[in-house]
């Protein structure tokens, strides 16, 4: 008996020890934020002995396998306070509150080729918010704009799929490009200049190069804006450098997130025109117009408004879907999205579908690949424009200040209606007396023009990029990466004016059609070696060398033909002769990088690049372009650390240095030519002369900045002066005395740039159910003409509204001063600088305002009270002006078109007006003050509420979020254009900005 | 062979029905607080004795969530669907190791209110009582706390007007007996515990190594609190209201109304189970808390 009992004790000791030793213990839990208690998504869980480790899923649950208990569990996120947690027994699920990292400088940014603390950065890099990138927004332009100190960002057009002019610390070059470089995940994504047009001039918008990266995307950007961050990019950084990082899929499960928009799109503002009556009582009575007498017309009069007729309420719906996920070795992200924008003009919109897959593998602990691809369709719809670089257009209604179908809608007098009695289009304008708008009876009618006209860009785009990075065995810290990548982008313009339209109506043209192709195929590779090693407790270094080449082909094909009936019968009109252009360049680059910190207070940056381009003469093929920079973490210093927490961080920077700028066309050094009939003979025309001795345009630079933080970092300060100095400007001038107008390039002159930038940002409540944080940045730019050659001055435009001149800005307007209204007269008085009593062009003109502002600005603020959230941002611009040439052409004595309702104060006999009297004539067409308006504005961006509700359904938790936003709300200007956000400074009357309602609502499991 | 085969398997079988009998019984499963489940034996155990027919069991790990009848909680842990029945309360005190370089700072200036902020807890610079000099640190030390939600760091914190995620240092997770080890290892290390842990409760001292932080009381009520006697502990903060010192309650808590077997047992551990509270380190619930049961 004592024996069988023994035995049945030996055998439910099995039974127990059984259940033990499965061997593995799971230990679960949840990562939260401590002050929100919002799940933390993507937080690294490490089990410290057994080296194993997983990361939070989108609920930010977590599961782990210990071997044994007691065990410790490392739990990290970027920007929160690393936390240890002992594991003596596990009972229940355990949750852990990660504290936010109150010291920004900790904060990991990406750098050119890398990352870095922003502890150890020498230069000026400036990331834009969390909050500002999950802003609802069509290509990433749309996130910059007031983000960041000294990014003037300014809307080209309201044209859906149009893009902005963005000027970082002011506009280097007055011919090259000014226009940052975008670096997309790795990958040199410089829009050359025309990328996206295929050689068709009469198309007015040209679609938006960044259209292709769908911002939601997005992960982060970063701006390199001074030259120790931006001079690893040597030729391409003069413009400063933009850094797009799309986001990863995280360890730990799948997500999957869908949410739609959808909007409506309305003119944010209307031109102030005259109505009917008004028009008649003027036209009629005051200008004595003899066209009232026309038979036909008495039938016709009506009262029409054309503005209306044109403009229409938009709409936007956006799909976007996105699944990611990864395990401890792989990550993937695959996302689509579908953007549909209807313009507010009639017959406009852009449509896009992208989609993008991102995966990273690591094949062993040394070797890792991974690919970014995205994919894309987009299609614009704009309007044809008259203010065309087409040489085979239809010009002459620009003249009259008729740039496109929108603007004529605005000329058209009111009494004309839309339609005739049969319902057709009206084409009887009696008041039109141009013979390129009316001939023989029958008139061109905008609307009719914006209806039937084609003005379509379709792109087709592909950005890859690959990479392999292996870290090299037994030598810790060091690496190699190798990648390559393509960017394949088809782009196909298709342009029809029928022969009711402007661009088509000439008795010559009669219906006009041109196809254009454009292909441009960017392949680039890269070849790094990476050494980063702790030497010791004082000495950090990491260093980086490495050689890229980036090849850029090109290929266009344009056919054009006359007397089309329909764009579908192309082949049946008469053709042009077929415009081929093939162009190749290439820039081979060596980069060298050493970042050096001592005992993390002292950092210094070296970076050395030589870039060789094809795009420049023989002889001046390199470019070298090295920068320093220092920086020091005063803080951390022992005499300053009693100040701490008032004075929680406090760094100073200070870099010099060099960046190129090479962004012109392929071969302007080289002579181009093309064949042409010269009185019936063929012969040859030079379009460009060439230049042997063609160079690097080359900015140096120095800055000095202070980064602060205050109150244990809720306030933070960064604030940087600078001093740039352009040489060897690229200005492509007419050659003097030249018969046929040859062009030519030349290194001519310096353009300086002097600035501060001061950005806030600051975390005023921090409340578990309530947050609240601002951002607020400044930016003061003084832009000045240095040299100009011997001449020392160049004008720009038809009436030489732009000069640049030694001691004036880039973009500085050029004409009279006008002095009002003679109160005796009626009569416009200009000012008669030279004392001749008389009002000539050369002696009365000067630089009458600038496009440049004297400040720029950008506000921003969050809040969240439980479940809710709101977001504010505003952008503003103060001290530009832009001249309003479209208030020119709807203010002066004009009997055939529409004019505006200033007008109805104009002078006359004894009545007092700062009009002028209705037909008082001004017969120079140069540029004179009136028009030249203060374009300073504060704009409302967006206007964000979200309501966030997570749901437990069935055992899956979802996150639903809602919420309505307005963008473009409101602006506060005097301007008295459509908006006084003009690219270049000159409106001649742009597709007008919209104001946008959305609503939306996302799901994410 | 055979015989052993035949001798697991009638092993086997014998576990598993008995476990099936024993679930297929009238059991009442309470689910407790693991620093109170030595008093909630001791409870069940005494009150098996005078009624042998009603079987009463700590739901373990095996017991489904369903089949728990009650809970046994520190206070605030019910929900606004529950009902509570405080029957005990428990005493928080911080503590370190003997040898601690903190206990000799403390010795010149012991802790008051203000001073158990600045050593436990991470200060907002938008904190009501932000103070510059309070946020440097002075003492050198490293706190101990756990992170499960149902802990003595809620009361702990609480007390003193913060979140338990507020508190510094290193956490540990599982039963807060593991913050008397930690800090008996670490001279540096402080914590923070009710008394059923801080004090060995059959011979009513300190455990091995371990010491109480001096706190800033009257002379009478710090004289009786360094004596370090568990039984004078337990009978001064019954009868004085400490500020340093959080007490609070421990409760029954049912999602519905208790049968009648359950309420019996409730009233036994509000009368004659009140006795064994002192024994295991608790204070009596206060009259006022047991006369509304």
């Amino acid at each position: 008996m004592n024996k069988k009992i023994f035995l049945l004790a030996i055998a439910m000791s099995f039974a127990v020890p059984a259940i033990a030793q499965t061997g593995s213990i799971e230990i679960a839990g949840r990562v939260v934020d401590d002050t929100t208690q919002e799940e933390i998504i993507g937080a690294n869980v490490s089990v410290v002995n057994d080296k194993t480790g997983t990361a939070s899923d989108v609920f930010g649950k977590f599961t782990v396998t210990a071997k044994e208990l007691p065990t410790t569990l490392t739990i990290s996120y970027m920007g929160y306070k690393t936390l240890e947690v002992d594991v003596y027994e596990y009972t229940e699920p355990l949750t852990i509150q990660l504290h936010e990292e109150r010291n920004l400088l900790n904060e990991v940014v990406v750098v050119g080729y890398g990352v870095q603390k922003r502890k150890e950065l020498t230069g000026s890099v400036a990331s834009v918010s969390k909050v500002a990138l999950e802003q609802s927004a069509i290509s990433i332009d749309g996130l910059l704009g007031g983000a960041i100190s000294g990014v003037n960002v300014t809307q080209t057009s309201g044209q859906p799929g149009a893009g902005s002019e963005i000027r970082i610390r002011g506009g280097n070059s007055i011919y090259a490009s000014n226009e940052p470089l975008y670096v997309i995940d790795g990958f040199i994504y410089f829009s050359e200049k025309g990328a996206t047009q295929a050689g068709i001039g009469g198309i007015e918008s040209s679609l938006n190069p960044l259209a292709s990266i769908n911002p939601s995307d997005i992960e982060s950007i970063e701006i390199l804006k001074d030259v120790s961050a931006k001079a690893i990019y040597g030729s391409r950084g003069a413009n400063g450098v933009i850094l797009v990082t799309t986001k990863k899929g995280k360890k730990g499960g799948n997500t999957i997130h869908y949410q739609y928009t959808l909007g409506i799109d309305k003119s944010a503002k209307k031109i102030n025109l005259m109505n009917a009556e008004q028009w008649t009582k003027i036209n009629r009575d005051e200008f004595h117009n003899d066209t009232w007498n026309d038979s036909k017309l008495q039938g016709l009069i009506t009262a029409t408004d054309w503005q209306d007729a044109v403009l229409r309420t938009g709409s936007t719906q956006t799909h976007e879907l996105s699944v990611s996920g990864g395990d401890d070795k792989t990550r993937y992200l695959l996302s689509g999205n579908y953007t549909d924008q209807q313009g507010i003009i009639i017959n406009s919109g852009f449509e896009r579908f992208s989609g993008r897959i991102n995966l990273d593998k690591e094949i062993s602990s040394n070797l890792s690949v991974g690919i970014t691809a995205s994919a894309d369709r987009s299609t614009q719809d704009a309007l044809t424009t008259m203010s065309s670089g087409d040489s085979k257009g239809n010009g002459t209604p620009l003249a009259a200040g008729i740039t496109n179908s929108m603007v004529y809608a605005l000329f058209m007098p009111p009494v004309l209606p839309i339609h005739d009695a049969t319902g057709n289009y009206n084409h009887y304008n009696p008041f039109e007396l141009n013979q390129n708008l009316n001939y023989s009876g029958r008139a061109v009618n905008p609307v009719s023009d914006l209806k039937n006209s084609i003005g379509q860009t379709l792109s087709t785009s592909l950005l890859g990029n690959f990479y392999v990075k292996y870290k090299i065995p037994y030598i810790d810290g060091l690496a190699v990466k190798f990648s390559a990548g393509t960017n394949v982008n088809f782009i196909t313009q298709n342009f029809y004016a029928p022969a009711t339209s402007a661009l088509g109506f000439a008795d010559d043209i009669q219906g006009r059609g041109s196809i254009g192709n454009r292909q441009t195929v960017v392949n680039q590779s890269e070849y790094l070696l990476t050494y980063t090693k702790q030497l010791s407790p004082a000495h950090y270094i990491d260093l980086l060398g490495g050689y890229t080449n980036q090849t850029t082909n090109t290929n266009l094909i344009l056919n054009s033909a006359d007397h089309l009936e329909k764009f579908e019968e192309f082949d049946m009109g008469e053709p042009y002769p077929t415009l081929r252009k093939a162009k190749h360049a290439i820039l081979h680059s060596l980069l060298g990088r050493v970042n050096y910190t001592l005992l993390e207070k002292y950092n210094l940056t070296a970076t050395y690049r030589a870039d060789k381009s094809t795009r420049f003469a023989a002889g001046n093929l390199w470019g070298l372009f090295p920068s320093v920079g220092f920086s020091w973490n005063v803080s951390d210093e022992d005499f300053a650390k009693p100040l701490a927490p008032t004075l929680s961080s406090l760094k100073f920077r200070a870099t010099y240095g060099s960046a190129g700028n090479q962004e012109i066309e392929f071969d302007e050094f080289s002579i181009e030519t093309e064949f042409v009939r010269y009185n019936g003979v063929p012969t040859i025309k030079y379009t460009n002369l060439g230049n042997d001795n063609l160079k690097w345009e080359t900015t140096t630079e120095y800055n000095a900045g202070i980064d602060a933080g205050f109150l244990s970092d809720r306030l933070n300060l960064v604030a940087d002066v600078y001093y740039k100095k352009t040489s060897d400007l690229l200005v492509k001038v007419f050659v003097p005395f030249s018969p046929t107008n040859e062009k030519q390039t030349f290194n001519i002159g310096n353009v300086t740039n002097t600035g501060f930038e001061l950005a806030l940002n600051a975390r005023l409540l921090e409340r578990r159910k309530f947050t609240w944080s601002a951002s607020a940045n400044i930016a003061h730019n003084v832009n000045t003409i240095t040299n100009l050659g011997i001449d020392g001055s160049l004008t720009e435009g038809d009436n030489q509204e732009k000069k640049y001149t030694v001691g004036e800005s880039v973009g500085s307007f050029y004409g009279y001063v006008y002095d009002g209204v003679n109160l005796e007269t009626g009569n416009i008085i200009l000012r008669d600088l030279n004392t001749n009593t008389r009002i000539d062009t050369e002696g009365d003109r000067t630089i009458i305002g600038s496009i440049q502002p004297d400040f720029t600005y950008g506000f921003s603020s969050n809040l969240t009270y439980r479940r809710w959230d709101v977001f504010v941002s505003l952008q503003g611009s103060q001290g530009n002006e832009v001249y309003n040439k479209l208030r020119r052409h709807l203010s002066e004595n004009n009997k055939t078109y529409n004019l505006s309702t200033d007008l109805l104060n104009a002078w006359t006999p004894g009545k007092s007006s700062t009009v002028p009297r209705l037909d008082a004539v001004i017969t120079a067409k140069e540029l004179y003050s009136r028009y030249v308006e203060d374009a300073s504005f504060l704009k409302i961006r967006n206007i964000t509420l979200g309501y966030n509700l997570p749901l437990k359904i069935g055992k899956t938790l979802v996150q639903f979020r809602a919420f309505v936003s307005a963008q473009n709300l409101y602006t506060f200007t005097h301007y008295t254009g459509y908006d006084p956000e003009i690219a270049g400074g000159i409106d001649t009357g742009v597709y007008p900005t919209s104001r946008t309602f959305l609503a939306g609502a996302g799901i994410t499991f | 062979m055979k015989k052993i085969y035949f001798i697991v398997a009638v092993a086997i079988f014998a576990t598993t029905s008995a476990s099936a009998q024993a679930d297929s019984q009238d059991v009442i499963y309470i689910k407790s607080v693991k620093f109170a489940t030595p008093l909630l034996e001791k409870w069940i155990a005494e009150y098996s004795k005078v009624n042998p027919e009603v079987k009463i069991a700590v739901a373990d790990k095996t017991v489904e969530p369903e089949s728990v009848d009650i809970q046994l909680l520190a206070s605030d842990g019910q929900t606004a669907n529950q009902k509570a029945f405080t029957i005990g309360r428990y005493a928080v005190l911080p503590i370190a190791s003997k040898n601690s370089t903190v206990l000799s700072t403390l010795q010149k200036k012991k802790l008051n209110n203000k001073r158990i902020k600045e050593l436990f807890f991470e200060k907002d610079i938008l904190d009501d009582d932000y103070d510059e000099d309070d946020a440097k640190d002075k003492y050198n030390a490293t706190i101990y706390s756990v992170v499960n939600a149902s802990s003595v760091a809620n009361a702990f914190a609480s007390h003193f007007g913060y979140e338990p995620s507020k508190l510094k240092g290193k956490k540990i997770s599982g039963d807060e007996i593991y913050l008397i080890n930690a800090v008996q290892k670490d001279q540096n290390g402080v914590t923070f515990n009710n008394l059923s842990y801080v004090f060995d409760i059959n011979s009513r001292t300190l455990k091995n190594n371990i010491a109480l932080l001096p706190l800033d009381l009257k002379r009478e009520y710090s004289e009786v609190i360094a004596e370090a006697n568990l039984d004078k502990v337990i009978a001064l903060l019954e009868t004085k209201t400490i500020d340093l010192i959080p007490v609070e309650g421990i409760q029954f808590v049912a999602s519905h109304t208790p049968d009648a077997q359950t309420e019996q047992f409730l009233q036994w551990v509000a009368t004659e189970g009140q006795a064994y509270n002192h024994q295991f380190g608790f204070l009596n619930a206060d009259k006022k808390a047991l006369a509304q049961h």
